[in-house]
């Protein structure tokens, strides 16, 4: 009977801790799940930041002025090749949906004429750039506006032609920072920095 | 026999027995192929980790090659819509000035000829530097103000002080110079050419050297 008694202990004992362990594998595969999914966000943002470098590369090379559009800070820079043209400040009314036009390139593909404060850059549906003022939002059918000064609006309705190119800036970076901070390390450990601390 | 306290321990330890029994059990099909999934989540990650290495790698390549494009060197930018001239060094401006540029007007002459009066657009350079330039009137000037034009070697074409004390050379006739209607800069005037202050003209022939790019739209 003691035997019996001492027996059954240990081995309940031993099956629990059997229990524990297929506990640990469903944890791993949970874990590798997260990898995966972090790690597959980081290569499209990896592969979205080449299309652009890409782009640039092109355009340093080219005979066309261009756009940089900093939608965060809400500063923009006309470019020719590696040269800023010109700086200006703007302000953003709608909302860039992710991967809108090509991973933030967009062709510009009319202008309007008119007077000055009827006078618009159109890129598509992803963006129209407008004469405005910060209490008077400016959008159209949806389709997401920059507000700019009227000298700056002028600058560039003259200098840019349709075709001409805006890159738009922490457009792509900005949400997969979100989604995937930190670099390969971090994914594995599961350290998660700020958006802002990602390079 | 157990005694009470005995028989209780062991039901409820057999009770344990059954449920952890039990898991195993529903997922023993999904044991092996457990490991399987583990496996291939493990290979997954590792194709990953080394696509991410390769891309950071190649995107690095190319930022480095476009770093190496920039210069630091001095450029002027004409904006001919507003009428500013800015000289540029990297990001930092080193002067802002009022211009004046073409005045996107039309002259004709009887005979057929006429003129388009437009500040050039594109990328030029410095193709030289002058002190005093001389104004060479051009047939446009006497049409425009319904004189005969004379022989082109006439020494009635020669003008002076109307330029200012310095001219910076773009080629095709164009130049960056100063003016004596100094009330009209900051609006579109002159006959193509740049039109500056003195101040800033003064700046700029000093600043600048022959190559300097100028970038005018």
């Amino acid at each position: 009977m003691n035997l019996v008694r001492h027996a059954v202990v240990p081995v309940v004992l031993v099956v629990l801790a059997f229990a524990g362990a297929v506990s640990a594998q469903e944890q791993s595969e949970i874990e590798l799940g997260r990898q995966v999914r972090l790690l597959t966000a980081k290569v499209r943002s990896l592969e979205a930041e080449q299309q652009r470098l890409l782009v640039q590369k092109t355009l340093v090379s080219a005979d066309s002025k261009y756009l940089e559009l900093d939608l965060v800070r809400g500063e923009g820079a006309l470019m020719y090749r590696t040269r800023v043209l010109r700086t200006f400040r703007f302000h953003v009314h709608g909302r860039f949906r992710e991967r809108e036009g090509e991973d933030g390139i967009l062709a510009m593909t009319s202008k309007e004429e008119g007077t000055a404060s009827r006078r618009r850059l159109l890129f598509g549906n992803g963006l129209l750039i407008i004469e405005g003022k910060i209490n008077r939002p400016v959008t159209e059918g949806g389709t997401p506006s920059l507000s700019l000064g009227k000298r700056d609006l002028a600058a560039l309705y003259y200098a840019l032609e349709p075709g001409s190119i805006a890159l738009l800036q922490d457009l792509t970076s900005e949400d997969s920072a979100r989604q995937h901070p930190g670099g390969i390390e971090a994914i594995r450990t599961g350290v998660h920095g700020t958006a802002a601390s990602v390079p | 026999m157990w005694n009470r306290r005995e028989a209780i321990m062991i039901a409820i330890l057999l009770l344990m027995l059954t449920v952890v029994a039990v898991v195993p059990a529903v997922g023993q099909a999904g044991d092996l192929s457990s490991d399987a999934s583990l496996d291939a989540l493990r290979e997954q990650v590792r194709v990953l980790e080394s696509q991410v290495v390769s891309l950071e790698e190649q995107n690095r390549g190319i930022a480095n090659m476009l770093r190496a494009l920039e210069s630091d060197d001095i450029y002027i930018v004409v904006d001919t819509e507003n009428n500013r001239l800015t000289l540029r060094q990297g990001e930092k401006v080193l002067l802002n000035a009022v211009v004046g540029t073409g005045s996107r007007q039309y002259v004709e002459e009887e005979t057929g000829r006429n003129w388009y009066f437009e500040s050039p657009l594109g990328s030029l350079s410095v193709l030289g530097k002058e002190r005093n330039p001389v104004w060479i009137r051009p047939d446009w000037s006497y049409v425009e103000e319904n004189m005969p034009v004379p022989a082109p070697n006439d020494p009635d074409r020669i003008v002076r002080d109307v330029l200012g004390k310095y001219a910076l050379i773009l080629g095709n006739g164009y130049k960056i110079h100063g003016t004596t209607y100094t009330n009209l800069l900051g609006t579109h005037f002159t006959h193509g050419c740049i039109s500056v202050g003195d101040k800033d003209l003064a700046k700029l022939y000093r600043t600048v050297k022959i190559g300097t790019k100028v970038y005018i739209y």
